[in-house]
């Protein structure tokens, strides 16, 4: 359905393009407002990241990955993208650190089977790891940020990154 | 080279997590433009850890953020000639700096076998789209009143026809001038009296057969202004 929708957007479709929008501009948006809090950078991650959509939908390949997984990341990199950019011109001012809900490692039943497996496997890394992971994917904090909230060197931020993704690939992927 | 493809490999996963720094990012996805092997190691990565999105929250985003979109690509529904126009000011450089492309061309292209001799009688336009290749060109000949579209790029899409359009010089709407297959022939007359450099010709996706409203309906694709040849 939405990779036939891109693959319309490709050639020009504008009909299709706004078909697409609308069935993924909710989902688009909530996930770059966890990242940017700020609604007005927000706003402009998800134009920005349609224009790439509609300018970049011929390079979608249906084989390497869903349309929807595709859009996220198009959207995840413009939000930290600009993330990072607004960061470095505020780098003095505090970032608050807020409220933030991490995955509880139990799996619940009415998850989709994937994420259920992803609990899990998040569930078998250290506490800080998870929680970085979580704290990187879902906020697009940068490892300086995360070194902050952690108070351990960035040096020491990296390695659990590395340690937890490693661990979490052979989690999931012992699991296919 | 075994030790980079592992470093690769573990930065593809705080590539996708985001944790790169931004010089790291920024090399990274230097490599990944000509790294199938990083790409589609790229796309486990999301693959693997997509599945987070499930739980994030839908928010609806203000809904004028669409019609902003479409400003940003060029293809408002809701007033085309506001677009052509705008988009007319946004190829006007990239359009001077093909004209020597086009003065090329028109001796290949347009008029085969008869090397025309350099004429001021002599107009040419690339219409070029958002990928700045030459997409049609034009050349009007205001001593012989002919004038010649010719496609010089993809062909049309199925189920569609490409339709040509003239701008500017006065015009309160784009002139049609008729739907292109491979060249379209036409007396000069058909521009009228507005003078031809500052006529910018516009190419639409219509539905097969061209616009039945006498306006662009679908959306302009490629533009081109008019340059006298030198």
């Amino acid at each position: 359905m939405l990779a036939t929708l891109l693959g319309q957007t490709a050639r020009g479709d504008r009909a299709a393009f706004s078909e697409l929008y609308d069935l993924t501009k909710a989902k688009l948006f909530g996930v770059i407002r966890r990242i940017l809090t700020r609604s007005d950078l927000a706003e402009e991650a998800l134009q920005e990241s349609y224009v790439r959509i509609w300018s970049n939908a011929s390079r979608y390949d249906s084989s390497q990955a869903a349309a929807m997984t595709w859009m996220i990341a198009i959207a995840r990199n413009q939000a930290i993208d600009l993330k990072r950019k607004v960061n470095e011109r505020v780098a003095a001012s505090a970032v608050a650190l807020d409220d933030v809900t991490l995955v509880a490692p139990q799996a619940n039943t009415d998850d989709s089977a994937d994420l259920r497996s992803l609990r899990e496997c998040l569930g078998g890394l250290t506490e800080n790891g998870r929680d970085m992971v979580l704290l990187a994917y879902h906020q697009g904090y940068s490892r300086d940020e995360l070194s902050a909230r952690f108070n351990r060197p960035v040096a020491t931020v990296k390695t659990i990154l590395r340690r937890s993704l490693i661990a979490l690939k052979e989690c999931l992927d012992g699991r296919h | 080279m075994g030790g980079t493809d592992f470093e690769n490999m573990d930065e593809a996963g705080e590539y996708v997590l985001g944790t790169l720094d931004a010089t790291e990012r920024t090399a990274f996805e230097a490599r990944l433009v000509r790294d199938e092997a990083l790409q589609t190691e790229v796309a486990e990565w999301q693959r693997r850890l997509t599945p987070l999105d499930g739980e994030t929250a839908n928010i609806e985003p203000p809904p004028y953020l669409f019609d902003r979109i479409l400003a940003r690509i060029d293809i408002r529904p809701a007033n085309n000639v506001v677009m052509l126009t705008r988009r007319m000011n946004a190829w006007r450089g990239a359009t001077i700096a093909f004209a020597a492309l086009a003065a090329a061309l028109l001796l290949v292209v347009v008029v085969p076998g008869q090397m025309a001799p350099r004429s001021k009688s002599l107009y040419v336009a690339v219409l070029q789209g958002s990928d700045a290749k030459p997409a049609f060109v034009a050349a009007v000949d205001v001593k012989t009143k002919t004038m010649v579209v010719r496609r010089v790029g993809a062909a049309t899409p199925e189920g569609h026809s490409y339709e040509l359009w003239a701008l500017g010089g006065g015009r309160t709407a784009p002139q049609p001038l008729g739907v292109i297959e491979t060249a379209l022939r036409l007396s000069s007359d058909q521009l009228g009296e507005t003078p031809l450099n500052a006529t910018t010709f516009a190419v639409s996706l219509e539905p097969t057969g061209g616009s039945t409203t006498g306006a662009p309906t679908g959306p302009v694709l490629f533009t081109g202004k008019l340059l006298q040849a030198e």
